[in-house]
């Protein structure tokens, strides 16, 4: 097969450094040596949170709430770990765990309707800031190619919308993405389809 | 290799890039331009709106906020760490330990000892004021200890004097058929 492209994944090592660390925060757990663990999940923290952010906010759509779904995902993994399987993948268990906290959040966010505001007016702020000169940042934003699509992400049911997020946004392996979901990996094929095709004007572009 | 006889939809196409093509979509894409593309313009696309979100984000959590963020965390590890654990109150749905099922028969055997001497005592005790009652409700009724003897006598002597008297020839019948208590001895 040639000339067929494929969606960019995240770089393998990543991950395995963050099961490294998570299997030495669970043995310094164990052996009871309390700051131990601390330090080294501070530093699993750090592998693994700009995509946990990245991933909240795309749920989210607000900076605030996804600051503190990201931190109690962090907090919940800690207080479980003893019962990660450190032959399993960090990324896989914590995602999972974060995925859960959005949408929890979202939940009650639809209990309480007009509590949130997203942090589109922020965005907008940021582009009319005056700048001599445009950052790739700037010009990524100002395409409003994710906007559109994330709204539209947004109206898709439950799993449909899992399986797109996961997928594309967070780079997850379909395999991966099954095994966060608790899904069979055809079944997420079945889900992935149905939102792709859903999406399909704004992904075209129509 | 199989052939899609026709154009692959969107999906199809999506799909091919979210996870991976199968083989009839492989095999039309190998051999049609127009559809590779439309994927091309599809994977272009898709990869837009992936760099626009994590752009957004990155703008949203610049590199103090997640040392904030990462700060905050630690902290609230820590607070929970040095949190005093109170053994939350043991509900009757957990399941107990065997151990407390199974006593010592000799400590049953004791309180079972202690229940019987507690009852009968109990008991004695109810009974001995109805006892003493009893007694003086009757003397007074009857007026006194001598009276309760003449009264007594007087019964008796009602006794002698119907067994003393002639019976009657209607009862005679029924008198024959009565056993006498000295004859069945």
């Amino acid at each position: 097969m040639t000339g067929v492209p494929t969606a960019p994944r995240r770089q393998p090592g990543a991950t395995d450094t963050a099961t490294a660390l998570a299997a030495e925060v669970k043995a310094c757990l164990e052996a009871g040596d309390r700051d131990g663990a601390a330090d080294r999940f501070g530093d699993l923290v750090a592998a693994v949170q700009r995509r946990a952010v990245r991933l909240a906010y795309y749920y989210l759509a607000n900076a605030a709430d996804a600051d503190d779904a990201v931190q109690d995902a962090f907090v919940k993994v800690y207080a479980h770990m003893t019962s990660y399987r450190t032959d399993q993948p960090f990324e896989a268990w914590f995602t999972r765990i974060l995925v859960n906290t959005c949408l929890d959040r979202l939940k009650g966010r639809k209990r309480q309707p007009g509590a949130h505001t997203s942090d589109e007016a922020a965005d907008t702020a940021l582009l009319m800031a005056p700048s001599p000169e445009p950052s790739p940042e700037r010009r990524l934003l100002a395409d409003s190619t994710w906007r559109t699509v994330a709204e539209a992400v947004r109206s898709l049911p439950d799993r449909q919308r899992e399986a797109f997020v996961l997928c594309h946004v967070h780079e997850t392996s379909p395999a991966e993405a099954a095994e966060v979901l608790g899904l069979n990996p055809a079944t997420l094929r079945v889900h992935l389809f149905r939102a792709v095709r859903k999406l399909r004007a704004v992904l075209e572009g129509s | 290799m199989r052939f899609l006889r026709r154009h692959p939809d969107t999906a199809e196409l999506g799909l091919s890039l979210l996870d991976r093509a199968d083989a009839a979509t492989t095999g039309h894409l190998a051999s049609c331009a127009v559809c590779r593309r439309r994927q091309a313009r599809l994977a272009s696309r898709l990869a837009s709106s992936r760099a626009g979100a994590q752009a957004a984000a990155d703008a949203a959590f610049p590199p103090e906020a997640l040392e904030r963020q990462r700060s905050a965390i630690l902290q609230r590890i820590a607070r929970a760490g040095s949190a005093r654990v109170i053994a939350f109150p043991r509900t009757s749905a957990e399941p107990t330990a065997p151990h407390a099922t199974v006593r010592d028969p000799r400590w049953i055997l004791a309180a079972a000892a202690a229940g019987l001497i507690l009852g009968v005592a109990v008991g004695q005790l109810e009974r001995r004021p109805a006892a003493t009652n009893a007694a003086p409700v009757a003397v007074a009724k009857s007026g006194g200890a001598t009276q309760a003897v003449l009264r007594d006598d007087t019964l008796l002597s009602d006794v002698d004097e119907a067994l003393s008297r002639d019976v009657r020839p209607e009862f005679g019948a029924l008198d024959g058929l009565t056993p006498i208590v000295y004859e069945t001895r």
